[in-house]
């Protein structure tokens, strides 16, 4: 057993200590004599959110398979430790061998969510590794950001050394092997980073030039030293030939997913118009029922977890669903393990599998319809409509579900008040359904059916990157006008509404479309104390907007302003493999209301078959 | 068949609480494979009664919880407490380990036999001074240096007519007199194990099986107590502690001490294990 890095004193005065201390079933330890290199994966926020994240179980798994490598884990201290730290000048250390990150070669920092970029800093500083990249020598671990922000990577260009653009399974060993290559050899981490810079995916922002116009707009983008204009998403081609952890670490406390998480399939075929994820992760690609069905029971084995749940954009598009789901109730059911469901498109085989993994009384069926009227399904291109809702809500009150969530954007584009307003009528028309479907002796009571409506943010990627966010005055005037509405429907007293709160989105909105300009708010808002921004209880507009002055920033500019199609944006270097034309043809059928079809039922020319695997190659 | 199986619990698992302590454990019975048999209803839970939870922090040789299986392995072979301890054994990690199992003997369709939770009467505990903390007067006393001292005055605290603490519960404050529910204390600054202590005869090279993950410390004074413990009346160590230094005018720090708990037991008078 391995010394702690912190105190009993310290940990026996902070919530939940167990976060801190490591070796938990699966963890991975290796002889330090032995190893070249120390990576140290890190998940920017508590533990119990980092540790649900199944993308850094399998870059875990993968270094870990290399034997000159060992890779550890941290997370965010919570408020209480991060104070502590500070007091006693305790360096951040990985879980693992306790030891602190600052001697580590590389810090390797997922980003998920915006919200989390605060946090980012905060590892960094209290690993005592320099905030500013540049101000980094060989003392330091190299620092490297993955995960969905880094589509746009721009506003946190000045903290990181390196971008790994696309998925993590492709290029980290020929990361790992030029860098032992350069260590060895004796080159300065200046010329490693021009070497990295020639690696397939990776982004070194210090070796490109950014100008800009004077209406603030960016000029040019140039890169220096032989690094490449664009940067080529990194995508696995073969989703049943690639790293899936057999044993993933299981945390002694209840982490937020507490339970075996099996990837089906990568991407998204139905190309939903504001989704990011739906786009950055074409094609759809699935995993074989084989390897699904070889990783289910290893991970359940190995990790004695009772749940398990499937994980994907769209779980009802995995072709052979039917067949594992067979497999799982039988095998879970043998051994008492549940299965637990990812929102599926409520049909009657959903409803059927539905019914039998949970129980129908307590459970609720979900829609994501994310607008109100057809007309604006239509610009958005969800390929849901009206009939499909109701049809779906009815068969589940006749199999006995009797609460229905809603889920709804307000402020996708072209959005007009009438939109708004179809989302309470559509709420009513469930309602309504429920009462014409189960007669009076079989209902429990009022059928529950609740709106939730969060405040679009226009993200990169996506055929809404030209588009202006709403501004939250205007957010809010509609979320009143919707409550206004329900209040009139006659069903109103079955349904409640649930809304985003607008602060959050608003600044998710400057963060994901920012320059790297913006790095000097997330600084200054670090600096002004903000923290764990995605927390409720932490979050603080006030010093945001302080932040936000301070940094001489216009928050219109990048939130409310509506761009040019032909505007020089900062992720433009980025090569998806998604066409601009095909996003530029996207928004214009938007304007006009026009759907595209969903991959399966016909090829949308996005430009990513270019990868020639998945969905785009399926007979 | 029920199998009652006593576990340390030691090293950094210490700061992992009851609640996690048990779902650690749920984990291990399915990794393992072993045979749990499980409750009826629309969510089944293991059939698995921890006789007492153990606080955040403390570490122990004396944990029980009770297992109810089923009579033969997956393979068909019949079950035994070797058997149940090499699976389950398999399956812990460092920080958890069985020190013995037995197998409770019950007729299937007779009545239950009691289960360790309801069992539990006392329990045996190590307060060993940490490194880096002395025992210090509060001020206008004196300091009483030698451990004989303390003992001494440990006889003179436990013949009080009354031990009067107030005890934090969940209704609040109120003032208890403890002197009943503390059946032995004892000081020493050796290695030496009280008599009351030894799980055996008396011998002064105890390696009982109460002290093997006991953390020893440079200071050496170590404090020794058998208290009340189970659901009707349990009396924490460190309550005792603080009322015993209190009276000697020694100042009571909460973090000076590693708390151990040794052994609990179903009849403290015969000294019987659980
Ligand atoms: S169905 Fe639409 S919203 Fe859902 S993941 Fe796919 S593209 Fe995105
Ligand atoms: S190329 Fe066609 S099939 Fe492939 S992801 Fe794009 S739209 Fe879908």
């Amino acid at each position: 057993m391995r010394k702690l890095a912190l105190s009993d004193e310290i940990l026996m005065s902070v919530d939940k200590s167990a976060r801190y201390i490591g070796h938990e079933v699966n963890a991975i330890w290796k002889d330090l004599d032995k190893i070249d290199i120390r990576f140290c994966m890190c998940f920017p926020d508590v533990y119990e959110v980092g540790m649900s994240h199944i993308g850094i179980q399998i870059l875990y798994e993968m270094f870990n398979r290399r034997e000159d490598t060992f890779c550890e884990r941290v997370y965010s201290p919570w408020p209480d430790l991060d104070k502590l730290m500070r007091e006693h000048n305790i360096p951040l250390f990985a879980l693992e061998s306790q030891q602190p990150i600052k001697d580590f070669d590389f810090l390797g920092i997922t980003l998920q969510y915006e919200m989390c970029y605060t946090n980012v800093l905060q590892i960094l500083e209290l690993s005592q590794i320099p905030i500013f990249s540049k101000e980094r020598t060989w003392e330091h671990p190299i620092v490297i950001g993955g995960g969905p922000c880094t589509y746009n990577p721009e506003p946190l260009a000045d903290f990181f050394d390196i971008f790994y653009i696309g998925e993590g399974e492709t290029v980290y060993d020929l990361l790992l092997d030029t860098y032992k290559e350069y260590r060895k050899n004796g080159r300065s981490r200046h010329d490693f980073l021009v070497a990295a810079s020639q690696i397939e995916g990776l982004y070194i922002p210090e070796l490109y030039d950014v100008e800009y116009n004077d209406d603030g707009t960016l000029k040019s983008f140039i890169p220096r030293e032989g690094a490449p204009e664009k940067i080529k998403r990194q995508v696995v081609a073969d989703m049943s030939d690639t790293v899936y952890p057999e044993k993933p670490v299981v945390p002694y406390i209840r982490a937020v997913q507490d339970r075996v998480a099996l990837e089906i399939q990568r991407g998204c075929i139905r190309g939903c118009r504001f989704c990011q994820a739906g786009m950055i992760y074409r094609p759809l690609r699935e995993r074989s029922l084989e390897f699904l069905k070889k990783y289910a029971l290893a991970m359940i084995n190995s990790t004695g977890y009772e749940e398990i749940t499937l994980c994907s954009l769209s779980s009802s598009d995995y072709t052979k669903l039917a067949e594992l789901m067979d497999f799982l109730i039988n095998e879970m059911g043998k051994r008492r393990i549940n299965i637990s469901l990812p929102s599926l498109r409520i049909d009657a085989f959903s409803l059927d599998v539905m019914s039998r993994v949970q129980d129908v009384r307590k459970s609720s069926i979900t829609f994501a319809p994310e607008a109100g009227t057809q007309r604006m399904r239509d610009i958005i291109n969800k390929g849901l409509d009206e009939e499909t809702i109701l049809n779906g809500a009815s068969e589940a009150f006749k199999a006995g579900w009797d609460k229905v969530k809603l889920y709804f954007m307000l402020g996708q584009p072209f959005e007009l008040d009438s939109d708004v307003e179809g989302i309470p009528h559509l709420a009513d028309k469930i309602a309504m359904a429920f009462y014409d479907t189960v007669p009076k002796s079989e209902r429990r009571g009022k059928v529950q059916v609740t709106i939730s409506t969060s405040y679009f943010v226009p993200k990169p990627f996506t055929p809404f990157q030209w588009a202006a966010q709403i501004t939250p005055e205007e957010y809010l005037r509609r979320k009143t006008l919707l409550m206004d509405t329900l209040k009139q429907e006659h069903n109103y007293k079955s349904i409640k509404y649930n809304w985003h709160d607008s602060n959050t989105s608003i600044l998710e909105g400057l963060l994901a479309r920012g320059d790297r300009r913006v790095g000097k708010v997330i600084y200054e808002a670090y600096k002004g104390g903000c923290l764990f921004d995605a927390w409720t209880d932490y979050f603080d507009m006030k010093k945001w907007e302080q932040a936000i002055e301070r940094a001489g920033i216009d928050m219109d500019f990048y939130t409310t302003r509506e761009r040019s199609t032909d505007e020089l944006l900062p992720w433009d270097f980025i090569d998806t493999g998604m066409t601009k034309a095909f996003m530029k043809r996207e928004y214009e059928k938007a304007r006009k209301g026009q759907t595209t079809k969903n991959c399966r039922e016909g090829c949308g020319g996005c430009g990513c078959n270019s990868w020639t695997t998945g969905v785009c190659i399926e007979a | 068949m029920i199998f009652r199986i006593r576990f340390a619990k030691y090293g950094v698992v210490k700061f992992i609480g009851h609640l996690d302590v048990m779902r650690y454990f749920q984990k291990a019975v399915r990794r393992s494979g072993l045979p749990i048999k499980y409750s009826q209803g629309f969510n089944p839970h293991q059939l698995m009664v921890f006789a007492q939870p153990l606080g955040v922090g403390v570490t122990s040789d004396g944990e029980y919880m009770d297992i109810e299986t089923e009579d033969t392995d997956f393979e068909g072979n019949a079950l035994s407490a070797e058997k149940v301890r090499e699976i389950l054994g398999g399956a812990l990690t460092e920080g958890f380990e069985i020190v013995s199992i037995r197998q409770i003997p019950w007729q299937e369709g007779t009545k239950h036999p009691e289960n360790a939770m309801s069992l539990v009467a006392g329990a045996d505990y190590i307060m060993s001074l940490k490194d880096g903390y002395t025992l210090h007067a509060k001020k206008d006393s004196d300091l009483i240096t030698s451990v004989e001292e303390l003992q001494k005055k440990l006889q003179v605290f436990l013949e009080r007519d009354s031990i009067v603490v107030s005890k934090k519960s969940k209704s609040g404050e109120r003032d208890m007199d403890i002197k009943p529910y503390i059946y032995e204390a004892s000081v020493t600054d050796n290695d030496k194990i009280p008599e009351f202590m030894c799980e055996d005869t008396v011998s002064a090279s105890c390696s009982c099986l109460g002290i093997v993950h006991a953390d020893i410390y440079t200071p050496g004074v170590r404090f020794f107590f058998r208290l009340a413990a189970g659901s009707a009346v349990n009396i924490k160590p460190e309550l005792v502690l603080e009322a015993f230094l209190e009276f000697c005018g020694i100042e009571y720090e909460e973090l000076a001490f590693q708390i151990h708990r040794a052994n609990m037991y179903s009849d403290v008078a015969l000294r019987k294990g659980l």
